[in-house]
């Protein structure tokens, strides 16, 4: 039933074969012998003309020289595609976390503007009406509210409705007609939607913050980390290590949604599976399971373009469930097992008094941020609520980090970096084993860290492109060491892609972000580019390319590596910088003349896509995809104030108005950021 | 021959101390601009693997990035780089320093080059004794993976997919193959 193929690489090794000496078939393996060999091999097929007398060479020795220059030049090239494989993945990475790091920056800059109340009450406006999407419902007032939520019979099902049909009890065969029905692509009815969040409620809100996992019964539990809405991944890990049953548990270790294209499917299956065996299948919140980043990172667009005029309650319903969802679990009182990490200050006792279900979005939990308080200050908050915030931030927003110490998590925004000191000082107060987590992307699936007492287990392949990593899951088992499973879910091959397929995939899409960034900065580089070319040849040395390329977009990368295919260069070796921006375009849909005054307002609008569509979501209450042209144009401006780009209130307007966007006084945002796209012209310089 | 002091040649700009002389040495200047470009050169491509960012990398890494900077070692020739960069109170992994120091002379004595075009195409007609033009697959797995410096499965399969051709089906013609196995990065 399951299409999908892998190369199963249970329990490997995880360092690389070790390196084999040369194998003689007649003779010992002593390094002297080797060299000799080499020396051979060079005399045996030089064209020696000097020495008129050649010595009798055996023929195997012969053969042995000449099998080893075909295996060197071999192994050369497959490290140069290595070498290109492993680019890729630092570009990525980098992207990444360049990403991660401005969606902290205008968080805090959104938390700071609260505190500069007299500054401009205007500014103050806007960022009230963002963060006020948070609600803070309590107590009864909450299970009524949630109750209209949830309620599926609001919602009928047309006869013309083909999918599957869930009733409650909740069993088996629903489970696996979810399978079938998600496989072929199709999407669950509203209805049936609702139903299933329901019953996963009830359930959730009866459990503990730390689930208590004991592998007595079954003599294993199955640890599955961030999946980010792959269910092609999701379904090799059935495949391979059988469904959910009260015989082959599973732990689901957070970020189950977001970024992937089906998130809500791979969310209601895992639901059902609980739905079906509570005692055997547990849930971690991961900090992905949180609406704050569901705004930026794909699962609320999932589910508008999904679920349509349903998508709001459908949304809010969401936010609540997040809040029920446990924080962590114990395997065995041994192993802990929790999104992000631990901290300095994670105390089990201290996390089970917890009300975790205040935290609606634990990244800015709105009982500590009050949403419509002009005079809020952030150092006004209690240092005890302050340390239980922290308690589950640190839980599923940390990393780990080489060396001693705990200190703040700036790429993330949240949680801190703990070093191996911390780590030892954590299990041995709770008198723990082994600490089980995820939330980083390996290129193996899994990593393990300080002294092998962290393992980071990931189980979205293919995560940043096809082919540039693989997913696992690890299994413990009573008594027994770890076994951890990796797999790649590949849709296009029946077989493993060699190294050559996957370098060009992965490389192919990193690439292209890369120059996606170089034509969304067109004019700042070329001025920049233009001060070093004073004589105006249009070369620039490579050194000085690398440094207007590093500086202008604040990466860190390795652009020597990476610049033979990113630029020409001319015989001299200098770099010709106008090849940075060859065959792309930054084009308009419509019939927008850009001429040079807004094309910088153009490329800096591109460039902030993604802030632009986070902030337009939040303000967009209904989420109809429409603002007004008056909270659109504050956004633009309040963002050009944020990062110093030329995002000019007029300028701006003009541009909507010529792009016949403004509806009376509407703007369909979607429609709008649609309208800018960098395009290939296919044009080369 | 300029002295590089590596110390703070790491760093990035700092270069060798300046001469006292007044004169410019236009000679002098392009070499230390060529060794400063070279130091760069050969810190990133250590640097990607340097996952940890403490100018280290594992040793099972070496190998892929001293190849990928031009180098071309048999595996046994990999083990004596190795031994000379790595640390005996260190032995998982490679220091930048020691790193950049061994390659600046391998470099310099041009080491490790590989053999020229001629030879490999040699090393085929060894193997092809018949001189068929074409090596099978069959032998070529015979000869790579039990012969020499043995392919390990995966090395295998990666070269089999570029040495098949596809129109004769099977077999290897290793003439034209030559020119796909010495492909350049052109830097």
């Amino acid at each position: 039933m399951l299409s999908e193929k892998w190369k199963c690489f249970c329990c490997p090794p995880i360092v690389k074969p070790p390196r084999r000496g040369v194998i003689v078939p007649m003779d010992s393996t002593r390094p002297e012998h080797e060299r000799q060999i080499q020396t051979q091999a060079h005399q045996l097929l030089a064209q020696t003309q000097t020495s008129p007398v050649k010595p009798k060479r055996k023929k195997s020795d012969l053969t042995l020289a000449a099998v080893v220059i075909i295996q060197t030049w071999f192994r050369r090239r497959r490290a140069l595609y290595e070498m290109r494989r492993k680019t890729a993945w630092t570009i990525y990475q980098n992207i990444e976390y360049a990403g991660e790091q401005d969606q902290l920056k205008l968080y805090n800059f959104f938390l700071e503007l609260m505190q500069a109340v007299t500054k401009n009450p205007h500014d103050a406006q806007v960022v009230a009406k963002v963060l006020r999407r948070n609600s803070s419902l309590t107590g009864l007032v909450e299970e009524i509210e949630t109750e209209n939520l949830a309620a599926a019979e609001v919602i009928s099902v047309e006869p013309s409705y083909r999918g599957p049909h869930i009733h409650t009890p909740i069993h088996k065969g629903h489970f696996e007609a979810l399978i079938i029905a998600f496989q072929r692509g199709e999407t669950l009815h509203a209805h049936y939607v609702f139903l299933i969040l329901q019953e996963l409620r009830n359930i959730l809100k009866r459990l503990p913050n730390i689930n208590i996992v004991s592998t007595h019964q079954s003599k294993c539990v199955t640890v599955v980390g961030d999946l980010h809405g792959s269910f092609a991944d999701l379904m090799v890990i059935f495949h391979k290590n059988g469904l959910p049953s009260n015989e082959n548990p599973y732990i689901f270790n957070g970020d189950i949604v977001d970024r992937g294209f089906q998130s809500i499917e791979v969310f209601l299956l895992i639901s059902v599976a609980f739905i079906v065996y509570p005692n055997n299948v547990y849930l971690n919140r991961g900090n992905h399971e949180d609406h704050v980043l569901n705004l930026r990172y794909g699962f609320m667009k999932e589910i508008i373009y999904k679920y349509k005029s349903n998508a709001t309650r459908l949304l809010r319903l969401m936010e609540n469930i997040y809040s029920w969802l446990p924080i962590a679990s114990l395997i065995d009182d041994h192993i802990f097992v929790t999104h992000g990490g631990i901290s300095d200050i994670t105390d089990i006792k201290k996390i089970n008094k917890i009300k975790r279900h205040k935290y609606v979005s634990v990244l800015s939990p709105s009982f500590i941020i009050p949403p419509n308080e002009d005079q809020f200050q952030i150092s006004s908050i209690p240092n005890d609520i302050l340390l239980e915030w922290r308690q589950i931030l640190d839980l599923l927003w940390s990393d780990p980090k080489q060396t001693d110490g705990c200190e703040p998590n700036t790429y993330r925004g949240g949680g801190c970096y703990w070093g191996p000191d911390v780590t030892q000082q954590v299990l041995q107060k709770h008198n723990w084993s082994l600490l089980i987590r995820s939330h980083e992307c390996k290129e193996e699936g899994f990593g393990y860290s300080h002294d092998k007492k962290v393992l980071t287990i990931f189980s979205a392949s293919n995560y940043y492109a096809a082919g540039s990593n693989r997913g696992a899951y690890v299994k413990v088992m009573t008594n027994q060491p770890l076994v951890i499973v990796q797999f790649m879910s590949t849709r296009t091959s029946q077989r493993t892609l060699t190294l050559w397929e996957r370098v060009s995939y992965v490389e192919d899409q990193a690439i292209k972000n890369l120059a996606e960034k170089f034509t969304a900065n067109k004019s700042r580089l070329m001025h920049e580019f233009q001060l070093f070319d004073v004589q105006n040849t249009g070369r620039i040395s490579v050194n000085d390319w690398c440094d207007v390329v590093t500086r202008v977009l604040d990466l860190q990368l390795p652009w020597r590596t990476l610049k033979s295919r990113l630029v020409d260069t001319d015989m001299n070796g200098n770099v010709v910088y106008e090849s940075t921006f060859r065959s792309r375009e930054l084009q308009f849909t419509s019939s927008v003349s850009t001429n040079v005054r807004r094309e910088s307002l153009c490329q800096a609008i591109y460039r902030n896509k993604d802030l632009l569509e986070t902030v337009f979501r939040a303000i967009d209450k209904d989420n109809s995809g429409v603002i007004s042209m008056q909270e659109f144009t504050e956004v633009c401006t309040f963002l050009g104030k944020h990062n110093g780009s030329t995002l000019d209130e007029k300028q701006i307007m003009d541009l909507a108005a010529s792009i016949d966007l403004n509806k009376n006084g509407v703007i369909d945002f979607n429609e709008f950021l649609e309208a800018f796209r960098i395009v290939d012209t296919g044009d080369r310089l | 021959m300029a002295t590089i002091d590596e110390e703070t040649n790491i760093a990035g700009e700092a270069g060798p101390a300046a001469p006292r002389t007044t004169l410019r040495d236009p000679v002098r200047e392009s070499e230390e601009r060529a060794n400063q470009a070279r130091l760069k050169r050969l810190t990133e491509a250590f640097t990607i693997f340097d996952q940890e960012a403490n100018n280290t990398i594992p040793s099972t890494e070496l190998g892929t990035v001293v190849r990928s900077l031009g180098l071309v070692p048999t595996e046994g020739e990999l083990q004596d780089v190795l031994s000379e960069m790595s640390d005996d109170s260190n032995p998982e992994s490679i220091h930048l320093d020691r790193f950049l120091s061994v390659m600046n002379v391998l470099l310099k004595d041009r080491r490790y080059q590989g053999e020229p075009e001629s030879k490999i195409l040699r090393a085929f007609q060894v193997l092809d004794p018949d001189n068929n033009g074409f090596i099978s697959e069959e032998e070529l797995r015979n000869y790579l993976c039990k012969e020499g410096e043995p392919f390990n499965d995966e090395e295998f399969q990666d070269f089999m997919t570029i040495a098949l051709d596809d129109e004769s089906g099977g077999v290897c013609t290793y003439k034209e193959f030559i020119q796909n196995l010495v492909v350049e990065d052109n830097d």
